[in-house]
């Protein structure tokens, strides 16, 4: 560490990056190992950039019927971009895109700013409670807002029963309102656990310094932890802004007329008309659309960011050093509201799970109100169904897999992309690939993957959507971890060198245990986002079933509380694993280092 | 103990960005490849084949049947002794022809008659032989004889259930709508519901506008239907995906529901309801099944759609869908509250619906034009 020339004792701009020729970590060898990358983009080229391309070559020919021909032509991209419907849904879609993922990022960084810094070791707690409200089924979830926001529902009945309305409100479902509600209740774990990992990298000392040289707590606020959280909080950005935009699922289900998005259009196309030609230019220019959006955002917040202090830009790679966290937490501001805050947003996180745990109860066959008396039919139900106990197998299985293999193919591209990252742009492709899974729409995914398995000859079922899903929950990993490797300081790694550790012992003993929390998050993100994943499994599970197409197979014969009975299965299954896993953490000694060598 | 070297430069391309492309690029290759080669292995192992289809087959079937349809269908009681049943579930019925792409990945689907018109054309429907459906018979004559399961004379789709649809209601808050006027009521704007069914619903509107065949649609006649539709739009709640219909009743949230079918009513009187349906612009429509080309356990199937077609499978899948079963047989358990008296009565009064077609005729609007309409529709800023 050195003093900047001309920088003054006293303000954070004393503080520099050290030299990268002493940067002699382990990530700086593994940045140089390219070769890490490999199994990622491999998995990526055949299971997405393969796929796809092959849907962009469809995008400039002619359509058959669920064929197409190899006739030369634009006028699939003509016809999107004259459309007035295509390119109004197209503005709504990023409009509501733009206005959701702004709520969730500023909910998110209270929820995550409170569990990382003013919570201590309880804030686990709030990401188990994000993590474990994404686990049970989407349909569920989304029914159980019916409950809440409904002319009868739980809302509607409290303010009449106040007295502050005399009329149910009408516009709480089926509308935009509705959209945005659930939109940002279906992203808000992905933002909270994103930016709850760059912010747990942070070094205290520099906010216990901030205070001590006399900044207030405001001014530390922005000087030095809001900075050091930017690139966290841009990747909280993007993706709730890419998934949000294109979800189409749930306006279908609570948007009424009003509320329809873009993505329903490219599913239509696809599953309804048969139409890939049209389908993939409407996919490719609402993708690319996404991305320029996203672009001009980053060059607005890279602005941004230059008025930023220098000082906190600069210190990029801080000192994490725990013993600092009992004074942070004296010298942080003690508001109340924070708390506060974040306690709402629990509520708002488990509000629709506990809902859809107390009506799986419901003597009643639609999922919510009216409460028709107490029964036990619908676990019997379930539990007696062969089929769902074979879809829960399914899902287990293809869970376990997609989530072992996307942390092997995903954690060393992430220390790979954490060192590349700052060091300039070549890295800029395995960046742009790892967001792909994620910008190109499910359904888009699904119909080239099922082209493309048919043309290789490759047999649907289990195997190929566990390989499929490893594809989809890569990206989180990968982004999750690389924000918290991000804010890691190099320096311990260095030291290990300096005393003669070798690499995989450095990795294994001072990289993984310091990003332990992210990768545990990304691996329970990861786990729920598998265990829900619906449009794509759907093109590629075959005869077979996972829970969430089980569930939406039910959705033919009516939404049942059977369904909240699956869902509060789905949920139990993650939370008795992690109590257990916190368990054997606690009655588990602290491992001693066996071999400095490695 | 390792050499510890400092690197001398951040760029240390120590492995080129060709050399990455390429390992990138075999790596896919021959991930690409292992699964040709798994499937060329898989297809020269395939013992059945070559197997011989006769009654006896039929009557002792062994293995694994995959099925592609709705969950509404799939009771254990059709499961022939010997076949381990997989059922795909299918969300809709355009999941059918999109996820039947990959010849073999299914031996039957079953879906509503509207589909055969698809999958024929694309080749996707193998000719069945009734003489290997021991309970054939039991279908009655309507069904039985009807051209709508045939394709050039060959049977395609062996029918299994009907219905017809109808509007619903709740009687505690509106009486029984007997027109469009009647649903256009101020008192019911944002309280209709419509499934999310282009079919459905523009062969309602299609009946409402006068269409003399309400499948069978010349464009000034189509224009008309939609039209329709389009003044009727701030009168609807939402269009909902099937089976949610219940839950929004239940709720309070709509009043009447146009072109709903199967068990909406029966639905909502369970939640407590005070549900009644008429049969304003009603028509009827048939789910069946079809055996796919390609099928790997055609025995299987045929004993499946035989079981299927016996009164107690029939009589199973009838109370689980609340659809009316094709085997007269098995009509004793349809509910009371549907007034089911036979099937002539019902197809008088909601005719059979033949589909729409697929290829231009004419001035007549083609099934690509309706899902386009209702895309339109649907997405009306």
């Amino acid at each position: 560490m050195s003093l900047s020339p001309g920088a003054t004792a006293g303000s954070p701009e004393v503080l520099v990056p050290p030299p990268a020729k002493v940067r002699r970590g382990v990530r700086s060898w593994v940045a140089h190992q390219r070769i890490l990358t490999v199994p990622f983009v491999a998995l990526l080229v055949a299971t997405l950039v393969g796929p796809v391309s092959v849907l962009v070559v469809y995008s400039v020919l002619t359509p058959g019927f669920y064929s197409v021909e190899l006739e030369f032509t634009l006028r699939n991209f003509q016809d999107y971009v004259a459309s007035p419907t295509g390119m109004g849904l197209l503005g709504r879609s990023i409009g509501t895109g733009l206005v959701v993922t702004t709520v969730i990022v500023v909910v998110s960084y209270v929820i995550a700013y409170t569990a990382a810094f003013k919570l201590g070791r309880f804030g686990n707690i709030i990401l188990l409670v994000a993590v474990l409200s994404t686990m049970a089924s989407f349909v569920a979830r989304v029914s159980a807002w019916g409950t809440i926001l409904g002319t009868n529902g739980l809302i509607n009945r409290s303010l009449l029963g106040l007295g502050v309305i005399s009329e149910p409100l009408t516009f709480l479902l089926f509308g935009r309102f509705a959209v945005g509600v659930v939109l940002i209740y279906m992203f808000l774990p992905l933002g909270i656990l994103t930016i709850y990992a760059g912010l747990i990298g942070i070094d205290r000392d520099l906010v216990v310094a901030s205070r001590d040289l006399g900044a207030t707590s405001a001014q530390t606020f922005w000087r030095i932890v809001f900075p050091l959280s930017g690139p966290s909080v841009m990747t909280a950005f993007a993706l709730c802004f890419i998934l949000a935009t294109s979800d189409y699922v749930t306006p279908r289900l609570v948007g009424g007329l009003s509320g329809q998005m873009a993505g329903a259009t490219i599913e239509t196309l696809f599953m309804s008309m048969g139409n890939y030609p049209r389908g993939a230019a409407t996919a490719i220019a609402f993708v690319g659309s996404m991305g320029l959006v996203l672009a001009v955002l980053g060059l607005i917040a890279k602005a941004g960011l230059g008025l930023l202090p220098l000082s906190a830009r600069m210190r990029s790679r801080p000192r994490t050093t725990l013993r600092s966290r009992s004074r942070l937490t004296r010298t942080l501001p003690r508001l109340r509201i924070l708390e506060t805050l974040t306690a709402v947003g629990m509520v708002y996180l488990l509000a629709p799970v506990v809902i859809l745990t107390f009506f799986s109860f419901n003597d009643s066959p639609i999922t919510g109100l009216p409460w028709r008396g107490f029964t036990t039919r619908w676990y019997t139900q379930v539990v007696n169904s062969s089929s769902f106990i074979n879809s829960l197998q399914a899902s287990l299985v293809i869970g376990s897999a997609a989530v072992v293999g996307s942390v092997l193919v995903g954690l060393p591209v992430a220390l790979y992309l954490s060192r590349r990252g700052r060091d300039g742009q070549r890295n800029r492709l395995i960046e742009v690939l790892a967001y792909a899974p994620i910008a190109v729409p499910g359904v888009v995914i699904g119909a080239a993957l099922l082209s493309a398995m048919i043309f290789v000859g490759v047999s649907l079922g289990r195997t190929p959507t566990a390989v499929v899903h490893m594809m989809l929950v890569a990206p989180f990993i990968i982004l999750i971890v690389r924000a918290q490797l991000l804010g890691l300081d190099p320096s311990l790694e260095e030291a290990a060198r300096d005393l003669g550790a070798r690499k995989n012992y450095v990795l294994r003993t001072i990289t993984l245990p310091l990003i332990r929390n992210s990768l545990v998050a990304a691996t329970l993100l990861a786990a729920a986002i598998s265990l829900d994943q619906l449009v794509v499994t759907n093109f590629t599970i075959g005869s077979d079933s996972t829970v969430p197409t089980w569930i939406f197979g039910q959705m033919e014969i009516g939404l049942s509380p059977s369904i909240n009975a699956a869902a509060v299965i789905m949920l139990l299954i993650p939370t008795v694993l992690a109590v257990l896993s916190v368990l054997m953490r606690k009655s588990a000694s602290v491992p001693q280092p066996d071999d400095p060598e490695g | 103990m390792d050499s510890h070297v400092t690197p001398q430069s951040t760029r240390g391309p120590d492995f080129s960005r060709r050399q990455f492309l390429r390992i990138s690029g075999t790596t896919a290759l021959a991930m690409a490849a292992s699964g040709s080669i798994a499937g060329f292995l898989a297809a020269c192992s395939n013992p059945q084949e070559e197997a011989t289809l006769d009654l006896a087959a039929v009557n002792s079937p062994s293995g694994r049947l995959r099925v592609l349809g709705t969950a509404t269908y799939q009771v254990d009681a059709a499961v022939p002794d010997g076949v381990d049943l997989n059922w795909g579930f299918a969300g809709g019925n355009e999941d059918i022809i999109a996820r039947t792409q990959q010849e073999g990945a299914y031996d039957m689907v079953t879906t509503f008659h509207g589909n055969i018109e698809q999958l024929a054309l694309l080749g996707r429907l193998a000719t069945i032989d009734t003489s290997l459906i021991p309970n054939w018979d039991n279908v009655g004559a309507t069904f039985r004889d009807s051209p709508s399961i045939r394709r050039d004379g060959d049977v395609v789709a062996i029918p299994h259930h009907f219905g017809y649809t109808y509007t619903a209601y709740n009687a505690a808050e509106t009486s029984a709508p007997e027109s469009l006027s009647d649903l256009m009521d101020p008192a019911l704007t944002r309280r209709i519901i419509v499934p999310d069914d282009p079919y459905a619903v523009i062969t309602t509107f299609a009946i409402f506008a006068g269409a003399e065949n309400p499948n069978i649609l010349t464009q000034a006649e189509f224009d008309e239907a939609m039209g329709l539709l389009r003044d009727f739009r701030p009168q609807l709640l939402t269009v909902h995906p099937y089976g949610q219909e219940g839950e929004i009743f239940g709720r309070g949230d709509a009043w009447v529901g146009v072109a709903e079918s199967a068990n909406t009513v029966l639905l909502m009187r369970e939640a407590g309801l005070d549900a009644n349906f008429t049969r304003l612009a009603s028509w009827s429509w048939w789910v069946g099944f079809m055996l796919l080309e390609g099928a790997e356990n055609p025995a299987a199937a045929y004993a499946y759609m035989s079981k299927a077609l016996s009164p107690d499978a029939m009589r199973a899948s009838a109370q689980q869908s609340e659809a009316f079963p094709v085997v007269d047989e098995a009509t004793d358990v349809i509910d009371p509250a549907w007034g089911f008296t036979s099937v002539d009565e019902v197809l008088a009064e909601a005719p059979l619906q033949p589909g729409v077609p697929i290829e231009a005729e004419g001035d007549v609007v083609v099934f690509e034009d309706w899902l386009e309409a209702w895309d339109e529709f649907k997405a009306q800023i």
